[in-house]
């Protein structure tokens, strides 16, 4: 035996599934994109490694020039480890003799390796002089990657707020697609059980879902359809009969019969529109989130009234206006957004955002069920801000809002 | 939309979005991560070339020249360009802004306004799709005798951050393949045990209107059905004899 409708290990399930691939997908994206910007970085310290090399060989070739061998400049280790120290990111230093002894150094790593640069140093200026050593600038091979790492707590609050998101959606989706048409039918159920059969439950796609929503709307108008079947035929043969005792016996059966059926079925089982009161999660946490985006950067008074006033409108407009409020707020939100219009996208936003609670609200929905997703948008957006460095980023607001438009759909769809 | 597809590809289309979009964000951040990185890098390849610059000019500054009247200061300019390729001009101005050197002679006379104070530490400000990096220059009397100023493309950090981006987001892409495909089959699985139940429920509800036995099946969901199939079929069963008790006294009339 089990239930009809999925447990809450059902939707946490499918919410760990789309974090989880999010996740994969985001590690995936982590390691190309150290091992890029490794190679990138490492081309940049080298070009000014190669810099600074050719700075000290001028200085070098000029004390050649003047005929002091390498091993008696004086100061020589002093003013390398004076460049190694204005410039950190260089990890080694050094001068080498033609058959490659170290004669001066600084820097605390070795000079060799892929990531040095070896210029060579000659007795005279001109061509062809004799190579009498040679000098080596090295850059630490791990700082691009010690760089990163220094760094990565941004695309963990990145990640972050995506999983926030994904989770929400997630569990918005299984939601609306599974528990709620599944819980209207274990209610219609248990109506039935009772004796009433007067509900026929709304539209679903033609899967699973669906099928069981239809075949009990086919069993409930299939019992309508055969007790009015059998009320009509007893009233035929009442009235075709002549002896009136066996048509007072027709009657007593039928009287009978449909006194034990119950009223439940006498009318016609209606198709009841359902409020669906899930479908308004995703659109809230989505808009949420734009909205916060878009505002973050410039929030002061004006936008502050803005949404005020956007929330007054939102409650006060008429039900059936939902699906057209809903998709002109986030249209209007991501339009604003685009121009930096802040007290129109606090405005739009609160509207959308009103609009969604009151139907939620409307449909039985308890206070945190839609505060949870509108709260859950807004810290996404507030962490995926922090990740940028950058608040009140126009294009994710914009994007948001468009992605909201699709959750609009299924407000107040008809049954 | 949404009512025309069922729960396991809207599940899978949910999963392949969501893969897209953290391949796709986690890209731009990155990619913004990496402009930055990019920047920093140049920041200090030029501050290493105004250091090299200052330090030559603020020696010869010690021996009591005065900034325009300085020697050797075109091939020190030009030798710095040499240094970092991504310079557009390297210029020295005086107390006032006004461009007293320049490796590019155009600018020479030419007075710069609104550029950082000098507070002994290389500045960087964007101007006009350029970015400009700055030092000031110190007499020996720790008095102001100018800055250098280096001007450096705005392209510098750009075009190698678009060639990350796109190979971030050409890789990112491939991957997104094989994790949207394993996320997917997931997901299905996740998915089978409900699935198979709702099945049940769809059959043992289908089974009432053929006056077939609706347990069957096996795997039955628990209440309230069996007491919804037992109120139906009751209801039948009791419409079913009505109608053969009216039917008989029909052939009796």
């Amino acid at each position: 035996m089990t239930a009809i409708v999925p447990t809450r290990r059902f939707t946490l399930g499918i919410a760990g599934t789309a974090a989880g691939a999010a996740l994969l997908a985001m590690a995936g994206v982590g390691v190309l994109g150290t091992l890029a910007a490794e190679e990138q970085l490492a081309e940049a310290r080298l070009a000014k490694a190669a810099a600074v090399g050719h700075a000290v060989q001028r200085d070098l070739h000029r004390a050649l020039g003047h005929g002091i061998p390498l091993d008696r400049v004086e100061g020589m280790t002093a003013y390398l480890q004076g460049i190694a120290e204005r410039n950190p990111d260089l990890h080694r230093l050094a001068v080498t003799a033609a058959d490659g002894r170290t004669l001066h150094a600084a820097g605390p790593g070795a000079a060799e390796g892929p990531s040095a640069v070896r210029l060579p140093l000659q007795a005279g200026s001109a061509p062809g002089s004799a190579v009498v050593g040679h000098l080596l600038v090295a850059v630490d091979p791990g700082a691009a990657r010690a760089q990163i790492a220094g760094e990565l707590m941004g695309v963990v609050l990145g990640a972050a707020a995506l999983l926030l998101l994904v989770a929400e959606l997630a569990g918005a989706l299984v939601q609306a697609a599974v528990r709620s048409p599944l819980g209207r039918l274990e209610r219609a159920l248990a109506a039935g059980a009772a004796g009433d059969f007067g509900t026929l439950l709304g539209r679903r796609p033609r899967d699973q879902v669906g099928r069981a929503l239809l075949a009990f709307n086919a069993a409930v108008f299939h019992l309508h359809e055969r007790r009015q079947r059998f009320a009509a035929h007893a009233e035929e043969v009442r009235g075709a009969v002549f002896d009136p005792g066996i048509a007072e016996q027709v009657e007593q059966t039928r009287a009978r019969a449909l006194e034990r059926l119950g009223d439940g079925g006498a009318a016609a089982p209606r198709r009841v529109a359902d409020p669906r009161p899930g479908d308004a999660r995703a659109y809230a946490a989505l808009l949420s989130a734009a909205l916060v985006s878009g505002c973050l950067g410039s929030l002061d008074a004006a936008i502050g009234l803005a949404a005020l006033f956007g929330l007054a409108v939102g409650w006060s407009v008429p039900s059936s206006w939902t699906r057209i409020d809903t998709a002109l707020a986030a249209v209007a939100l991501g339009a604003a957004a685009l121009l930096g219009a802040g007290p129109m996208v606090g405005a739009a936003g609160a509207v959308g955002l009103a609009v969604a609670a009151r139907y939620a609200r409307a449909a039985g929905e308890d206070a945190p069920s839609i505060l949870r997703p509108i709260l859950t948008g807004a810290l996404a957006a507030l962490l995926w801000s922090a990740a940028r460095g950058t608040p009140g980023a126009a294009v994710e607001a914009a994007v948001l809002a468009a992605a909201a438009l699709p959750a609009v759909l299924p407000l107040v769809r008809r049954p | 939309m949404g009512a025309s597809m069922g729960f396991p590809a809207r599940l899978a289309a949910f999963l392949a979005v969501v893969v897209l979009v953290s391949t796709l964000a986690m890209t731009a951040l990155w990619t913004q991560g990496q402009h930055r990185r990019l920047h920093a890098a140049v920041a200090s390849h030029a501050g290493f070339v105004l250091g090299e610059i200052k330090t030559a000019l603020e020696t010869r500054l010690n021996l009591g020249l005065a900034l325009a009247d300085l020697p050797q200061v075109q091939p020190l300019l030009d030798g710095a360009r040499g240094a970092m390729p991504a310079v557009l001009s390297v210029a020295v101005l005086d107390e006032d802004g006004a461009v007293v050197f320049s490796s590019s002679p155009v600018e020479v006379g030419e007075r710069l306004a609104g550029l950082p104070a000098d507070t002994g530490a290389v500045w960087a400000q964007e101007r006009g799709g350029e970015w400009l990096y700055g030092i000031g220059l110190t007499t020996s009397f720790d008095t102001s005798a100018g800055q250098i100023v280096l001007r450096v493309s705005g392209d510098v950090a750009v075009e190698p951050t678009r060639t990350f981006a796109l190979k971030l987001g050409i890789g990112g892409l491939l991957l997104a393949v094989p994790v949207i495909l394993l996320a997917g089959a997931a997901g299905l699985r996740l998915t089978r045990g409900p699935r198979r139940s709702v099945e049940a429920v769809a059959e043992t509800l289908e089974s009432l209107t053929r006056d077939a036995d609706p347990y069957a099946l096996g795997d039955v969901p628990d209440a309230p059905l069996p007491a919804f199939a037992g109120a139906v079929r009751a209801r039948l069963a009791l419409l079913a004899e009505a109608e053969r008790d009216v039917s008989r006294l029909d052939e009796m009339a």
